[in-house]
């Protein structure tokens, strides 16, 4: 009797205890949760030097690195920073981190379609094979991530290989600044402040324009990022910076994960925030949610359904707005501000897009392609 | 297979178990195994290394000198740790796995049935959540691992009192697996996205591919820990297995040595998942493999567990890390090859335990 009224007190006090703890880790981590300050200003980098043969300088997440002189071969631990260097040194990327869509393919340049796919280090999983990246000596890993991220699993593959890290900013306001450090670091300054250049003068212009929306006018904007709709990333989420960017209001004002894991919400929530517009991404059924939203009547309500406003931005090769958030964005940009304000923006889009594809991706495209891109097509 | 367990009480002396092979040329063998294994696990990987290079590098490194460059950072900063890594982690798993199944006469369990992977998950979660260094990390995965095996066997033995026990310990393993899930989903869902939740994330994962020498170092020094008490008790898991009232008639103190047992399979288990993540079903298969080897008596059947796990994990290792171009998931591979063979081993009926 006795042992069975004592187990049944431990068994008590040890669910107890493990509920206490984790009420102490819960509480203890909303106080002290001192979230790193959000992108907007630009990293200050001192350019590269070389000293005795090896360039030294501080990157972009204030380290200091120091590399070889010339660097011929750059692995990227993510697409960001796969697509950084496609577009400015397209000869020095080893590889892809993962397979491209046949879609995509076409606008690429055909000596780059058949580099290998190493995998990479995304949404927290490491899937690149540490020798084979060794036997494809790289001379640097360009780590391209968010002011204040733990780059830890990075560092571990930069210890294990002894090829130094280089770390960038992909910030949309930090893009022009990678940019012309990257330039310098993959020796070829012209082409690197050429494009940061190109990328300053495209964001400023759309800057100023959607700078003279007043705050009544602005758009509340909701980006859907599964096939149900109801999976979406707050205004804090680096997958959602182009919409502060053009500044259109993000209705999920709740923090929400930067890490690309984004959050769940409920029908009631959506029809409560009533966008004006929603946004799809084809990565992340877009596709899928297009062919039901219209049919489905508890969304039929939403302004933006019933307006038939849901935009899809262009993923090719690219994708223009979200996943990855890389300089596509650039153009991305200019295609949502005048998306969302056509009063307000007024730009040559087709010649824009047709421009920024022979600058960045060296790819001529006609002009039906371009209207298919600015339409969220352009596949085959 | 309650009834094999009982029908073993009844043989008059431990040493009179049936025996399914003799034991020293079994052990032999699994230790050539392991080695010819371990050798070959050298020369194979995504760098080609060939054999002869190979040789000239260790003889170099012996005589003390360097050279060769990349081919020596891949050796011994790439894949010696990962392989001894490998190794420690597939024998951590077996041998606990193993010895939970004795200690809780129980040929359903393992180390993630019981919760103990879910809990030293959730420890190590909760751990990074407060800034604890490494060490500490280590040690908190160890403690919640061990409460969730506490918390499992005290729910089932309160439970389970004259009903089927068997059934009973799988059942609130489940349950105890899953609140510690849940413990460990409320941890991220708090964690600081930039930053500790991505801490969290990689730490869940594990993986291989970023094995130092640091984490070789990290891992030997709890699997020795772990290890020895289950070598040196290895005969009373047997006494144990036959039922609380036989081994106190036989002079073993029950209750002290499943203490340290639990103690020391549950350290093997967390520092295997502070290593490699959460790589299910080797602490499950593996001991049933070894009995249908060696039998069921635990003087042998740990040693061949642990031999066998580790053979087990370096050659599944092998493939992830050599198979594609980018790495394969241990945990899919394991479960790969474990869901069937447990499926078979079901089939063919319990003779095994």
């Amino acid at each position: 009797m006795r042992s069975k009224k004592f187990t049944k007190v431990l068994v008590l006090s040890i669910c107890m205890v493990l509920v206490l703890l984790t009420a102490v880790g819960c509480s203890s981590t909303t106080s002290s949760a001192d979230k790193p300050s959000t992108a907007s200003q630009a990293a200050t980098t001192q350019l590269t030097k070389v000293v005795d043969g090896k360039r030294q300088f501080t990157d972009m997440m204030g380290k200091e690195v120091s590399i070889p002189a010339e660097v011929m071969k750059v692995y990227c631990t993510s697409p960001i920073g796969t697509y950084m260097v496609y577009t400015l040194a397209p000869a020095k990327l080893i590889g892809w981190n993962s397979k491209m869509t046949e879609d995509a393919m076409q606008y690429i340049n055909a000596q780059y379609k058949d580099l290998p796919v190493l995998g990479g280090n995304m949404g927290g999983k490491n899937t690149y094979n540490t020798e084979y990246i060794i036997s494809l000596k790289p001379d640097i890993i360009l780590s391209v991530g968010q002011q204040g991220q733990n780059v830890a699993s990075i560092d571990k593959l930069s210890e294990q290989t002894g090829i130094p890290v280089v770390n960038l900013d992909y910030s949309i306001t930090a893009t022009e600044q990678s940019y012309r450090l990257l330039g310098e670091i993959l020796g070829d300054s012209t082409r690197g402040n050429m494009l940061a250049d190109y990328i300053k003068n495209s964001l400023d212009k759309t800057k100023s324009m959607v700078a003279k929306i007043p705050d009544n006018k602005k758009v509340k904007v909701y980006y859907a990022e599964s096939a149900d709709g109801l999976s979406t990333d707050g205004s804090d989420s680096m997958h959602t910076e182009l919409l502060n960017f053009v500044n259109a209001t993000n209705v999920v004002t709740l923090e929400t994960s930067a890490s690309g894991m984004g959050t769940e919400v409920s029908m009631e929530q959506v029809l409560n925030w009533n966008p004006d517009v929603i946004i799809v991404n084809s990565m992340m059924g877009g596709d899928d949610f297009l062919k039901t939203v219209y049919n489905d009547s508890k969304w039929s309500s939403i302004s933006a359904v019933k307006n038939k406003k849901i935009y899809k931005p262009a993923s090719l090769p690219f994708n223009w707005f979200d996943r990855p958030p890389c300089v596509a964005r650039v153009l991305g940009a200019e295609w949502l501000a005048s998306t969302l304000y056509p009063d307000y923006v007024s730009v040559d889009l087709k010649s824009d897009v047709k421009d920024f594809y022979k600058t960045f991706y060296q790819v001529d495209i006609t002009d039906e392609q371009a209207t298919a891109l600015i339409n969220g097509g352009g596949g085959k | 297979m309650r009834d094999t367990l009982k029908s073993a009480a009844g043989t008059p002396s431990i040493t009179g178990w049936r025996n399914r092979l003799p034991g020293l040329p079994v052990m032999t063998a699994l230790i050539l195994i392991l080695v010819i294994v371990f050798l070959i696990s050298l020369t194979i990987g995504r760098y080609g290394i060939p054999f002869e290079q190979l040789m000239q590098i260790f003889f170099a490194k012996i005589f003390g000198m360097t050279g060769q460059g990349t081919v020596e950072t891949v050796l011994f900063n790439v894949r010696i740790p990962r392989i001894l890594c490998g190794v420690m982690i597939g024998a951590a798993l077996a041998g606990s796995g193993a010895a939970y199944q004795g200690i809780f006469k129980n040929p359903m369990v393992s180390p993630d049935i019981l919760g103990a992977s879910a809990g030293a998950g959730f420890g190590a979660a909760f751990a990074i959540l407060n800034s604890f260094n490494i060490i500490s990390i280590e040690i908190t995965a160890f403690i919640f691992g061990l409460a969730a095996v506490g918390l499992t066997y005290a729910l089932s033995s309160v439970i389970g009192r004259n009903s089927n026990a068997v059934l009973v310990l799988v059942l609130t393993g489940m349950v105890v697996q899953s609140l510690f899930s849940a413990f460990t989903s409320i941890t991220k869902f708090v964690a600081d996205p930039n930053n500790k939740l991505q801490e969290i994330t990689f730490w869940l994962m594990g993986g291989l591919n970023s094995i130092t020498s640091r984490e070789v170092l990290m891992m030997f020094i709890p699997f020795v820990i772990g290890l020895i008490p289950l070598f040196l008790f290895r005969w009373k898991i047997n006494v144990l297995s036959f039922g609380e009232e036989e081994a106190k008639a036989m002079g073993v103190d029950t209750g002290r040595v499943r203490l340290i047992l639990i103690l020391a399979s549950t350290l093997l288990t967390s520092s295997a998942i502070s290593v490699a993540g959460m790589v299910g079903w080797v602490g499950l298969i593996i001991p049933h493999f070894a009995r249908l080897i060696v039998g069921p008596d635990y003087k042998k059947l740990m040693p061949a567990s642990v031999l066998i796990g580790g053979t087990f994990l370096l050659i599944v290792d092998n493939v992830a890390r050599t198979v594609f171009a980018t790495e394969i998931p241990l945990g899919i591979l394991t479960a790969i090859i474990g869901a069937p063979f447990f499926l078979y081993l079901l089939l063919k009926g319990r003779s095994a335990w």
